[in-house]
């Protein structure tokens, strides 16, 4: 059996709301940094309702599958689609991929004895709660008159690292809460076979077509429990809907395939300095609206591509988002200003001491920012190599 | 750097991150009333209101570089005061003389040309596309054809503006005031929009009588200077309040008691 991990949103259920206003992930994956963040937008802030958005990180041996959905304004419960659609989503990107669970062997060798981790990344204990603590100031209600708090200006204004907070000051609307883990990766004896570590796993390419096939279960899969999703919580389906963006990644071949139905986007950043998008989304028939996986059209407005690992400008870092984030980049007719955006934010994942606070520097970062008529919730995932690991991001690890 | 920032470590500012330029609009038009029957202090109102409606958006940072404004006054013709939108913070109440009859009519189709002229759509590696337009109308009487009998010409005039082609923006709501004793509250019902667009190109002759047709945007008030004013005191703060993408004004905060819901 294949071990991996798990992290970012949980699928919501019909026991109460559990989605959180803002939701961070990270972990170390082969050579990568995989770092998460998801930020409830300014439009969510000031009516009080909720963030909409969700993600979701997977990994199982060399496989890592990336979700992002984007739920419907319009909808009041649609978070209760997107944050299940990324669940199921990465489930089943990766589960053709991977050996059945059931066909697990005993381990016939005794395992060297693995020591718990006796560090946790050296973050400061309040500091994750003093960062949500101050996201938090931004987003209370503005005072009579409608005239903005003093330090936030109808929530726009960028964090003042040198103002004074004082963590005496209660916020019992607002509370933190977080889970770390550890796991184990792959040894040889899951497999059922003696060797090394690099052999746990069959390096090969997989063929587009099967790929191209996979992506397209995955979506449908998606789609129909969503419908009984809605049929278990006695709702309309469109009550749940939202898009879906999709990210597969062989982290040991480099190969990788993107997705989508309806907004957000996915890129990548090559070693030559460029920001391809990995697949282009349709337009919708109205400029604003958008396509979902919960409609009966979605095979309409779904669009793939499976990439196999360029030899010449081989990429560097991809990057996952909802369209709080990509009609920010992607609209704008200044692409050497997305290159360097691409550029300063894997060198700022990249070069963070720890990947926890890589991740809080990214949601810091996505709650936020400023630029006009942007509202939305907001949410990226970017893959980007370890520190000292500046090969390319998909260039393969074996000669196999 | 303080304790907290030092703690925040590799925390990042905005300004440390680039973004590409590029802003995304809400446009809002305001289709006003200016025929004859508007003179005197109910058109003075109407001015003041204005006046309050561009000072309130000026006040909030973000409402007035997202928001466009786009005014179409409408008694004997209509026009797009301005040549086009102006972005809220550039906004000036300009001079205007009420006279004539009242096309509405006219109204909604100046309205459908500046859309379709003026609205912009997304495009990759372009433009940031529009927010759908919040449409806000304000009459005190019935409308009217050219000779100032009553007509209901506007109203394949308003479905224009609502049931749009594939590809073009619509509206994301229509608020509709009545102002003065001459109003009809089946008119202003019919003009506004519910929270959704109601495609009454959907609806059986039977239904077009029974469905009510809008939810919760059609308004009267009275012809005051106080009413005018917190109108449209209220129409700035609930666009400032609640912007989602491809919204309008909410519910929050709620319309002053003078602002009555047509139910």
């Amino acid at each position: 059996m294949w071990r991996g991990f798990v992290a970012g949103d949980h699928a919501l259920t019909s026991i109460g709301d559990t989605h959180p206003m803002w939701s961070m992930a990270y972990a170390r994956a082969e050579a990568y940094r995989v770092i998460g963040a998801s930020a409830v937008g300014y439009s969510h802030l000031k009516d009080g309702s909720p963030r909409d958005d969700a993600f979701v990180i997977r990994c199982l041996g060399p496989w890592l599958a990336v979700a992002v959905s984007d739920g419907l304004g319009s909808r009041y419960l649609s978070r209760y689609g997107s944050s299940y659609a990324v669940d199921v989503l990465s489930r089943y990107l990766l589960a053709p991929l991977t050996p059945d669970f059931r066909q697990t062997r005993p381990a016939t060798t005794p395992l060297t004895p693995i020591s718990p981790p006796s560090t946790v990344d050296e973050v400061q204990p309040g500091f994750l709660n003093r960062l949500v603590k101050r996201l938090f100031q931004q987003s209370q209600p503005q005072q009579k008159g409608n005239s903005p708090l003093p330090e936030a200006q109808t929530g726009l204004d960028l964090f003042r690292f040198d103002t004074l907070f004082s963590p005496d000051v209660p916020y019992p609307e607002l509370q933190q809460v977080g889970s770390v883990s550890w796991w184990a990766t792959s040894r040889p004896t899951d497999m059922g076979q003696l060797g090394d570590q690099e052999n746990s796993f069959p390096i090969i390419m997989e063929e587009e077509e099967k790929l191209k096939r996979l992506i397209y279960d995955a979506f449908d899969k998606t789609h129909q429990l969503l419908k009984k999703r809605a049929e278990q919580f006695n709702l309309d389906v469109r009550d749940l809907g939202c898009t879906a963006v999709g990210f597969l990644f062989n982290m040991k071949t480099g190969q990788f395939a993107a997705a989508q139905v309806g907004d957000g986007g996915s890129v990548g950043l090559t070693t030559g300095e460029n920001v391809l998008e990995l697949v282009q989304a349709p337009e919708t028939e109205e400029p604003t609206a958008t396509a979902t996986i919960t409609s009966p059209r979605w095979e309409e407005y779904l669009v793939s591509r499976v990439w196999s690992p360029p030899v010449i400008d081989p990429f560097t870092a991809f990057f996952i988002m909802s369209d709080g984030v990509s009609s920010d980049l992607l609209y704008s007719p200044d692409h050497e200003a997305l290159i360097r955006w691409a550029q300063v934010v894997e060198d700022k994942l990249r070069s963070t001491s720890t990947p926890m606070q890589a991740a809080a520097g990214l949601l810091h970062w996505l709650a936020t920012y400023k630029a006009v008529g942007s509202w939305d919730d907001r949410t990226l995932v970017a893959i980007v190599t370890e520190k000292g690991e500046k090969n390319s991001a998909n260039s393969t690890s074996s000669a196999e | 750097m303080s304790d907290f920032g030092q703690q925040m470590g590799d925390v990042w500012s905005g300004e440390e991150i680039p973004m590409p330029p590029g802003e995304r609009r809400l446009p809002v038009y305001l289709l006003l009333d200016i025929s004859s029957s508007m003179e005197g202090a109910r058109f003075h109102a109407l001015q003041c209101g204005l006046e309050q409606f561009q000072r309130e958006l000026s006040q909030d940072w973000e409402v007035q570089r997202a928001v466009y404004v786009g005014l179409i006054t409408f008694a004997s013709d209509a026009q797009l005061v301005m040549s086009g939108l102006v972005q809220a913070a550039s906004l000036q109440v300009p001079s205007l003389s009420p006279s004539g009859v009242t096309r509405l009519d006219r109204a909604f189709e100046v309205l459908l040309e500046s859309m379709d002229r003026d609205l912009r759509h997304p495009v990759r590696g372009g433009t940031k596309g529009d927010f759908r337009p919040v449409v806000f109308i304000l009459t005190d009487g019935e409308p009217t054809d050219e000779n100032g009998y009553r007509a209901d010409n506007w109203q394949s005039a308003r479905d224009a503006v609502i049931n749009r082609p594939q590809g073009k923006a619509k509206p994301a709501s229509i608020i509709a005031v009545g102002c003065g004793p001459d109003i009809k509250s089946e008119d202003i019902k019919a003009i506004a929009t519910g929270p959704g667009i109601v495609d009454r190109s959907t609806l059986t002759p039977e239904e077009l009588q029974k469905t009510k047709q809008t939810v919760g945007w059609a308004f009267k008030t009275d012809e005051s200077e106080a009413s005018f004013v917190s109108l449209f005191r209220w129409l700035s703060r609930s666009l400032s309040a609640s912007l989602p993408a491809g919204g309008g004004p909410g519910y929050e905060p709620p319309p002053p008691s003078t602002v009555i819901p047509i139910p």
